[in-house]
Formats: structure tokens, sequence, C-alpha cells
């Protein structure tokens, strides 16, 4: 996979999809990406294409593609981390390199209560403004379901490996 | 005084040092080449008028810039018989995918590697030279921020299943986490999730690991480490 971010929730409140429709409709983008995303994003199950309904949850397991008003190569995944052999402790122990051991203890156990998490990605042939939409769709993902942003890659969005807020995020 | 053996190896180097220049003289795209990265003109003292072939070859290649080769030489220090083993077809979402896929080709036995336009799960196919016909999909991941042997399976599992969401099967799975050797990434990949699940039920026949000294291989009879 290309560029992948982890988001990581702390609660059990679960995403529908129209809510996260219209966070990104009304998230400030900039002019390319706000092309791409177009008036009625789409959101599509991998695989069968079929159709995500507007009070649909994002719930485990699925997998996700969008179609925008341009053809793009981003995708969303909801996976338990039972089927992903996720520790937790050792996942935020291993990426979670900014944060005090108390917070990282503090997500841990929050995230292994709800046992579940959200990769957004954007793989190859990737449209112009892409990856500003990934950033909006992960720090959305994240406001709507308490959760952290993952950066397992040094570098992306100019940020260090680590786990950030969505606000921490939306700075960069 | 030179020993016999002293003196045959000067005429040896003597002879393709020659051989390279008459080389040299064949191929002005080299020299150019040689002249503006003479820190490169050791892989022509060293291998001759081979290599003078190889470097005109490569430089030939569509895609292929100057500074690209000279960025595959050194920074990733790539062979030139590796760079030469796998031809690679369209554009890679990230940089450090296109010496991935390189290392991979080569490791393969060489062969053509071609990037998807936009994948789900994988990042292309490969085509051995060796297997006419064939035509494998492969992942490639790079690992390089990773510090804890147990974040691997996470990662190779996600892509296995976002391959098999669409349909995808016997791909290959290439990773390079060089901050462990062989020992402990075989010993992992054994003992745990790569080798006793997800080579046996995924998208992936194969998994390849390249550490800090070698190889692993997973397939679903076994792990064996390539040095």
């Amino acid at each position: 996979m290309s560029i992948e971010v982890d988001i990581i929730p702390t609660s059990n409140r679960a995403i529908v999809w129209s809510d996260l429709q219209s966070q990104l409709l009304l998230h400030p983008l900039a002019d390319e990406a706000r092309t791409l995303l177009g008036q009625t994003p789409v959101l599509l199950e991998l695989g069968t294409n079929q159709q995500v309904e507007g009070k649909q949850a994002l719930l485990p397991t699925k997998y996700y593609h969008f179609q925008l008003a341009h053809s793009n190569a981003l995708t969303l995944s909801c996976e338990r981390n039972s089927e992903t052999y996720t520790n937790e402790q050792e996942y935020l122990e291993d990426f979670g390199r900014n944060l005090d051991s108390n917070l990282r203890a503090y997500i841990s156990r929050c995230w292994a209560e709800v046992g579940y998490g959200y990769t957004v990605g954007s793989a190859g042939g990737r449209a112009k403004g892409e990856v500003i939409l990934l950033a909006a769709l992960a720090k959305d993902i994240a406001s709507l379901s308490d959760s952290f942003i993952v950066i397992k890659e040094a570098g992306l969005f100019n940020l260090s490996v680590g786990v950030y807020s969505p606000d921490q995020f939306s700075q960069c | 005084m030179p020993t016999i053996d002293a003196l045959k190896d000067f005429a040896d180097q003597f002879k393709r040092v020659s051989e390279a220049a008459t080389k040299l003289d064949e191929n002005a795209n080299v020299v150019t080449f040689l002249v503006n990265n003479r820190n490169l003109v050791k892989f022509v003292l060293d291998g001759g008028a081979k290599t003078v072939d190889d470097l005109a070859t490569l430089l030939r290649r569509p895609g292929m810039t100057q500074d690209l080769l000279v960025n595959l030489l050194t920074k990733e220090s790539l062979t030139i018989s590796e760079i030469r083993s796998t031809i690679v077809k369209g554009v890679p979402a990230e940089t450090h995918e296109l010496p991935e896929a390189i290392r991979f080709g080569a490791l393969e036995g060489g062969g053509e590697f071609e990037f998807f336009g936009n994948s789900q799960g994988v990042e292309g196919v490969f085509r051995p030279t060796n297997k006419q016909g064939v035509e494998t999909p492969v992942s490639l991941k790079s690992f390089h921020d990773v510090s804890s042997l147990g974040s691997l399976p996470r990662e190779i599992r996600r892509n296995s299943n976002q391959a098999q969401a669409v349909g995808i099967e016997n791909a290959i799975f290439y990773g390079e986490p060089i901050q462990f050797n062989t020992n402990q990434l075989a010993d992992f990949a054994t003992n745990g999730p790569i080798y006793q699940q997800i080579v046996q039920d995924g998208a992936f026949s194969k998994i390849i690991l390249k550490g800090s000294d070698g190889i692993v291989e997973i397939t679903r009879s076994g792990v064996r480490i390539i040095k």
C-alpha cells in the first residue's frame, strides 16, 4: 500500500456514512481536493461495488473505495484488531513514540475495548488533490469516532512517526 | 619485486580497462554520464567492457534519467546487474517503491515489473523472464519506520485482506524490514501468524522479507533464509 494512515478509536461511537459525507463536504479544502471531492461523494464496498446508504454505519469488517468527481485511488477499511493480529499495547509502543507512557496506556486500553480500527489509504494512480483529501478524510473520521490518527512513516504530512489527535493532525 | 601473480593481476586489469576504453569510444552517452558522475567510474574499472555495455543499455531505457540511475546505484545501493535484470513499467505511487520493485525483480531472477495505475492491496504485477506467460500480483512495503517485529503481521494481513476483497490470489508480498536480521525475521515468521496463518489462507502465497543480512522467504511449505 502506498500511503496509509491508521485511525484508532477510543469510543464505540459508530460512524454513519451520511455524517462523514457531510463533514467532508463542509471541510475547508484546497481547490484541487474540492474539485476531486465533487458535490456528492459516494462510498462503495470494495469487490462488490455496492453503494453504502446514508444511514449505514461503517463497522468491521469492510473495505471501501470512493466514487468522486474524478477517478481516484482512495480507500477506507474498518477491521477488527483480532483479525489483523493487532496487540494494541505493542502497536502503541511502536508507533506512539510522541506520547507519554500514561497517554499511550490510556489509548491502548480504550482501543482494545473498542476492538477495531480504520485505515485510509491512497494507492498508485492517485488524482490531483487526493493526498489533501486523504488528510481531510482521516481528520473527519477521527473527529466523528473520538479517534487518534497514526503516522507510521516519517515525513508523511510533514509529521514524525506518532499518534496525533485530530486537532494536532489538522495543524500539519 | 612484484610477484608473478601480481603481474598477472596487473595485466588482467590493464586488459579490462583497455577493453572498457574501446567500448567507451562507441558509447558517448556513457562517457557523458561518467564525466558527470566521476565517483561511478569505479564500476567501469571493476566491470570492464560489459559494464559500459550495461550502462549504455540502462541509459537508453525509457524513463531512465542520469539522475535516477545515479540515485539507484548510490543511494539505493543497487548493482548494475540488479537494475538491468528488471524493467519497470508504469509509475510507482511512492519513490521508495521503484528500488523495491527492482530488488524484488532481481531476487526473482529478473523480468518486468509493471505498476498498476490504481491498485488495491497490491502495487503491480511481475512477469518473470524465466517463466513465459506468468504474471504475479505483487505487494510492496518498506517497513523502514517499524521498530517492533510485532507490527509486521498487522500490515501484511491488512494488505492480504484488501487484495482478497478484490479477488486477488497467489500474490507475492515483498517487504524490507532491514532493521531486523534474517534469524529474527525467520524465527518470528515461523512461530507466529506470518507462516502459520497469513501465507496459508490469504492472498499471498509467498512473502519475502529483506533483512539486514539476507532474505527470508515464507511460502505455504515453510520458511527459509537465503543469504
